[in-house]
């Protein structure tokens, strides 16, 4: 069988620098503060402008339990005289920062059975992968702070080792569903 | 004469058939008499195919090289970007069944 692609993007991951600011290895801490403040790098929302950049650079460079939204002195600095061109540049290397650590399992899920066991306030989805992670001997500070890919895979195993019925996206069907995509978006 | 071995609109990533044959006792009809010997049996495949929707329409009958199935269930399922997976089950018998 061959080898799960986002599995093995969700462990081997690059050292990434924006505004020369080396980040941490994108946890679910930062994504939880990056949604906490509304971040539109993160959210996909809005235009990129220097203050969401520097807020999401601040996130990202310090680890749980640490929330600081304000930035070292050297990276304000870089900031301050920033270009337009030079701003969507560092914002690139921000999202590809975050794809390669957000490379989560895709899963199928069934539409009628997703609907009748949808739960009536489901948990913040951080919350529930950390408290699964610690239940299985993970430490606290650890499951906030593991590489977010890495979390679900682990959250995944430990869950299907537990009987759990999971239907992930295998290998094979991610090459046809690729080949799927292209194709559309040749034919526009 | 080349089958296709496509089904429309899906692109396929696993197909399996199986086949067995269904047997019929028929009773005699007359009482206290012997019956008339009379075996009849009927070919049966059953198709279990997955695949990724590329437009695909559900329909009662699926034919797949060559051979039309009569589709008993289908499922879908979703996965992230709106993709979906349609498996189909589906039956053919050599002879029309009732």
């Amino acid at each position: 069988m061959a080898l799960d692609l986002k599995f093995a993007e969700s462990v081997l991951n690059l050292n990434h620098r924006v505004l020369g600011k080396r980040l941490k290895p994108f946890s679910l801490w930062h994504a939880l503060l990056l949604e906490a403040i509304g971040s539109p790098i993160w959210l996909g929302k809005g235009s990129l402008t220097i203050p969401d950049l520097l807020a999401a650079v601040a996130v990202c460079s310090n680890e749980w339990p640490v929330f600081n939204l304000k930035a070292g002195f050297m990276t304000v600095l870089r900031s301050s005289c920033i270009s337009s061109n030079r701003l969507q540049v560092e914002g690139k290397k921000l999202v590809a920062y975050f794809n390669d650590y957000n490379a989560v399992p895709m899963l199928w899920t069934d539409d009628k059975k997703e609907s009748k066991d949808k739960p009536k306030c489901a948990l913040p989805l951080s919350l529930d992968l950390v408290a699964w992670l610690v239940r299985h001997g993970f430490g606290e500070s650890r499951s906030w702070n593991m590489p977010i890919g890495l979390a679900h895979w682990y959250y995944i195993a430990c869950a299907r080792q537990r009987g759990g019925e999971i239907d992930l996206v295998s290998p094979e069907e991610q090459l046809v569903i690729d080949k799927v995509k292209e194709k559309h978006a040749a034919t526009g | 004469m080349a089958f296709s071995s496509n089904i429309t609109g899906l692109a396929l990533t696993s197909v399996a058939i199986s086949g067995n044959v269904d047997t019929a006792m028929v009773e005699s009809g007359t009482a206290n008499a012997v019956p008339v010997v009379a075996e009849a049996y009927n070919r049966k495949l059953d198709i279990s195919v997955e695949g990724i929707d590329d437009g695909y329409t559900p329909s009662s009958t699926l034919t797949y090289k060559g051979k039309t199935f009569l589709v008993t269930s289908t499922e879908t399922k979703r996965t992230a970007g709106d993709v979906k997976k349609v498996s189909i089950r589906g039956t053919a018998y050599d002879y029309a069944v009732a």
